[in-house]
């Protein structure tokens, strides 16, 4: 049962360059992300990866319409979100919440933690009474690991991790049933890092959530999903269920990608693929298949044609001509 | 200096302790550090952020801020002392020729009002500069001494990287670029802070391989500081892990990752979403203020395995095996 | 889980409200604290609070009744009884100094708090929908006033409208200054709107209003503040010019400027006629600079010393 299903998804950005930018005629589109379809399924948590300027933290984003989609559809529980009106919009924004990249400035510096937390419950009217928001926030530090005298300090006042917390307790204090956890554990400590692994897992199961969980790091990913989707330049090039895409990677970018990962374990070291060259720009992407420049399995058809996103296996889907008939 | 053979120890730490001055006291991020790097030895120093690995690698420079200094012990290059030398003498005779550092984030090592040309051609007049030689030949062999290092990064369009300005290079371009000018003088040692943290998966392990293949030709001995396990244990042959300051343990990469003697090595290795397949083992607590001068084991107050002896003194060095040390009382 | 308002009596709802305020109040301690950590803060805050006071108790500190006509001692200098002398009708000139704080310090006070709210609403309206014709109206409405070098702009707007009352006075100047506050705020909106706690705003749900103001303003306040308290200074100093050619406040209410002028009437006669406003008027500038410099430096935790 799909919570939340993407359809051709299309965010594209003007940019305008240069101190007469509005003069120019041409205008540059990034193509940020460039036709997406994927499900996600309720209760699950969806990895989405790949590499900066892949358009996965903007997929992320547009879900939520916290970005304007340019063109595609997006439906949450059966309802087009792109279609909603305000008052669908603002139901929408309570089942739905999003953790930051950048924790750090996703609070506002001049709200301490008490107003941060407690926003969420004013702005739903979830609660009106002061004594009892007061209460719900202290059930919630409790939850984060945070105590009584942190309610009244300012963001500057934390270090990088409980800044996260706090990030993470105020998605969650509306108890919604889809989150989207763009990099919640980039720029952290491993120990750091590994209680907030170990929070979002237990949260995940204590309130029955939904994940989409953002990421670069792929051993992050890997632990934490139950479905993985590649990202490449604005395309999804494969998706598949964690254990079958590490074991099975079919896309020459997914196999260079996850053996490309430093790993302790000498066992899983695979030998390496090195890709050649850089990440194409989104302003200006190849034609046809854009992993096309760094593929050592191109064919004159790459150039030519887009490969569609084809079901090699059960619940395993890639995009690219070696499987394409 | 007289070249050095094979096995010989290019860089000697003995004893070192920097202090800073700050608000809050008294820090010491680096509390009685020893390490030894041979030739061509790749080294990786792991630890979390906070640790002092950084401020140790600007030591070995003497690159400190003006609130830090060191105070006790010795560093030697070859059997100089550094710590004797001189501050013309460091910038003339070590930095960017002897010892050559890479930093962390790539777009703010290069300065962005110069062309990659111009900046890697100062390097070259800085370090090798030959006066005999007349200023149109001189100009021509530095273009050539630039094309060929750039050559050697494997980058691909040698002019356009030349004649372009900073930003109009990528991350890991630029952190190639870098290299090649670390790598200029051949240096003896190469310190690598964090080089590849900014970067993706790909373009890291592009660089990772190149300093792979740098190391096997130029013999160069690499001091690799980051967080990240995974990257030392695929690099390097030896590995220090340190915490609050000090060097905790000191092993070959793969008993260090398969064998780890000291409970925090333990630790890290637990909380890594790549070893521990189920539940995490995130560390209680927190990094301990560098300004404690408690003389008890640091890592004390978070370890699982304390004894009575832990609270009451600073566990020193033992080798419990040829080539394994730790600063831990279990192995008393 | 919807609670409608209905549920809470309006007794409860007056609890709610006052200790948000008393919070909101709390959290700006660590401001007022820093700024008398300064000493420009300490100085500051000594005078303005000194001309505050003046204001309030006025009556009742002056040393001499400043209505009092003696004609036998006019243009008298400093003495023991009279600390700056008298006028040209023998009254007190340091009591009447400190009257006119009555009528001064109100209408300033006035002009600085409609400048800031009137200034950072259209400022935070144009910044936040930049790009329309909204933003567009503010922004000429700004630069259609700010064209107008100031004085030009209150005298010929006073001689037009008639300044005998002293509700035209503040509006005249409060349109005189809001341009500047607005631009600023404008600016800082331009960037604070961009970053990444509003886009967690809208990610809760919060509505535009609520961004504006809950959001937004608290992080465009503060260059505006240490305007506004620059801005008391020469907004008296404005009154105090218009006072003197005869344009601001008239008798037999006392104000500065008709002191300055009527100490520029009768030079000749005595000279100490001039010394005490001259002196009252640099005494508020120089307090308001310094407060602001203060407030600055507390606004500004990078500034000073403490966290």
């Amino acid at each position: 049962m799909s919570l939340v299903k993407l359809k051709n998804l299309r965010i594209y950005f003007e940019e305008r360059k240069g101190l007469f930018g509005f003069l120019q005629k041409r205008r540059e589109i990034v193509h940020a992300v460039d036709g997406i379809s994927f499900n996600i399924n309720k209760g699950e948590i969806l990895g989405l990866v790949g590499e900066s300027g892949c358009g996965k933290s903007t997929t992320g984003m547009g879900i939520l319409r916290l970005v304007e989609p340019t063109d595609g559809e997006v439906f949450f529980d059966g309802k087009n979100v792109l279609k909603m009106s305000k008052k669908e919009m603002y139901k929408f924004r309570r089942k739905t919440q999003i953790v930051f990249q950048d924790a750090v400035s996703s609070l506002n510096p001049r709200k301490t933690v008490r107003e941060i937390l407690s926003e969420p419950l004013r702005v739903h009217r979830i609660e009106k009474n002061e004594d009892k928001i007061e209460h719900k926030l202290l059930q919630t530090l409790e939850l984060i690991g945070l105590k009584k005298e942190d309610l009244d300090k300012f963001p500057s006042e934390f270090s990088g991790g409980q800044i996260r917390r706090v990030g993470i307790s105020r998605a969650l204090i509306l108890q919604p049933q889809f989150l989207v956890a763009d990099e919640p554990t980039s720029g952290l400590d491993v120990s750091v890092a590994a209680g907030i692994l170990n929070l979002m897992r237990d949260l995940r199961g204590q309130f029955n959530l939904t994940y989409l969980w953002v990421s670069h790091n792929l051993h992050v990913v890997r632990y934490i999903s139950d479905r993985i989707a590649v990202m490449y330049l604005g395309k999804l090039v494969e998706i598949a269920e964690t254990t079958k895409l590490i074991s099975n990677p079919l896309h020459p970018y997914a196999r260079a990608l996850f053996s490309a990962i430093p790993t302790v374990d000498p066992e899983e070291r695979t030998s390496r693929i090195i890709l050649k060259g850089e990440i194409p720009s989104a302003l200006n992407p190849p034609s046809g298949c854009r992993f096309r420049t760094r593929c050592d399995y191109k064919s004159p058809r790459c150039a030519e044609e887009e490969p569609a996103l084809i079901e090699v296996e059960n619940a395993h889907f890639v995009s690219c001509h070696l499987y394409t008939r | 200096m007289e070249s050095i053979l094979k096995d010989q120890l290019v860089l000697e730490i003995e004893a070192l302790s920097v202090e800073y001055k700050s608000r809050q006291g008294i820090i010491k991020p680096v509390d009685n550090v020893s390490l030894q790097i041979r030739k061509g030895e790749f080294v990786g120093l792991v630890g979390e952020s906070g640790c002092g690995k950084s401020t140790l690698a600007l030591s070995i420079v003497n690159l400190l801020p003006p609130n830090g200094k060191i105070i006790k012990g010795k560093i030697l290059l070859n059997g100089n002392d550094l710590l004797a030398f001189s501050e013309e003498e460091m910038a003339r005779q070590i930095r960017g020729k002897k010892i050559t550092m890479i930093t962390q984030n790539p777009h703010t090592a290069l300065n962005p009002v110069f062309k990659i040309g111009s900046q890697m051609k100062e390097i070259l007049r800085l370090h090798k500069n030959n006066e005999e030689v007349s200023g149109k030949q001189r100009r021509l062999s530095y273009s050539q001494g630039c094309a060929k290092i750039l050559e050697e990064m494997r980058i691909a369009d040698i002019s356009r990287v030349l004649r372009a300005y900073p930003h109009q290079l990528s991350g890991g371009m630029k952190q190639r670029v870098i290299t090649a000018m670390a790598f200029f003088c051949n240096p003896l040692l190469l310190i690598a802070d964090e080089p590849t943290t900014a970067l993706d998966v790909t373009i890291q392990a592009q660089i990772l391989e190149l300093f792979k293949g740098l190391v096997k030709k130029y013999s160069t001995s690499i001091l690799y500081v980051t967080h990240d396990l995974g990257v030392v244990s695929e690099l390097s042959r030896k590995a220090l892990v340190m915490y609050a300051g000090e060097i905790v343990e000191e092993a070959k990469t793969s008993n260090l990752v398969k064998n780890p003697k000291h409970p925090y090595t333990e630790a890290l290795l637990k909380c890594l979403p790549s070893v521990s397949k189920n539940r995490l083992k995130a560390i209680p607590g927190r990094v301990p203020d560098l300004t404690s001068s408690l003389e008890e084991c640091k890592f004390f107050p978070r370890c699982s395995y304390t004894m009575s002896r832990c609270k009451k003194e600073r566990p020193p060095v033992l080798e419990t095996e040829p080539g394994h040390r730790v600063r831990c009382f279990k192995y008393y | 889980m919807k609670n409608s308002k209905n549920n809470y009596s309006a007794a409860q709802r007056w609890y709610n409200i006052k200790r948000r305020f008393l919070y909101q109040v709390k959290k700006q301690k660590r401001v007022l604290i820093n700024i008398i950590k300064t000493p420009q803060g300490i100085v500051g805050t000594f005078i303005i609070a000194g001309l505050i006071l003046c204001a309030l108790a006025g009556p009742w500190i002056t040393p001499q009744d400043p209505f009092k006509i003696v004609i036998a001692n006019r243009f008298a200098p400093p003495s023991f009884k009279y600390l700056l002398g008298t006028d040209f009708l023998g009254r007190d000139i340091l009591s009447r100094i400190i009257i006119s704080t009555r009528v001064v310090v109100p209408i300033s006070l006035s002009v600085i708090a409609i400048i800031i709210i009137v200034g950072m609403t259209s400022g935070m309206v144009a910044g936040y929908y930049s790009n329309t014709i909204v933003e567009k109206i503010i922004i000429w409405m700004f630069d259609s006033i700010n064209t107008f070098p100031g004085i030009i702009l209150v005298l010929t707007l006073a001689a037009i409208v008639g300044s005998s009352s002293k509700i035209v006075l503040i509006l005249l100047m409060s349109l005189w200054r809001f341009p500047g506050y607005g631009r600023i705020v404008r600016v800082e909106t331009l960037s604070v709107k961009e970053e990444v706690y509003i886009k967690a705003a809208q990610a809760l749900g919060v509505k535009e209003k609520g961004i504006l103001f809950h959001h937004i303003m608290p992080n465009v306040i503060a260059p505006i503040i240490v305007l506004a308290g620059m801005d008391f200074g020469v907004v008296t100093m404005m009154l105090a010019g218009l006072s003197f050619l005869g344009m601001g406040v008239q008798p037999p209410a006392c104000s500065l400027g008709r002191m300055l002028q009527e100490g520029y009437v009768y030079i000749h006669q005595s000279s100490w006629m001039l010394v005490g406003p001259i002196l009252a008027l640099s005494v508020v500038m120089i307090g308001c600079s310094l407060f602001s410099a203060g407030l600055r430096i507390a606004l500004n935790p990078k500034e000073s010393f403490g966290r």
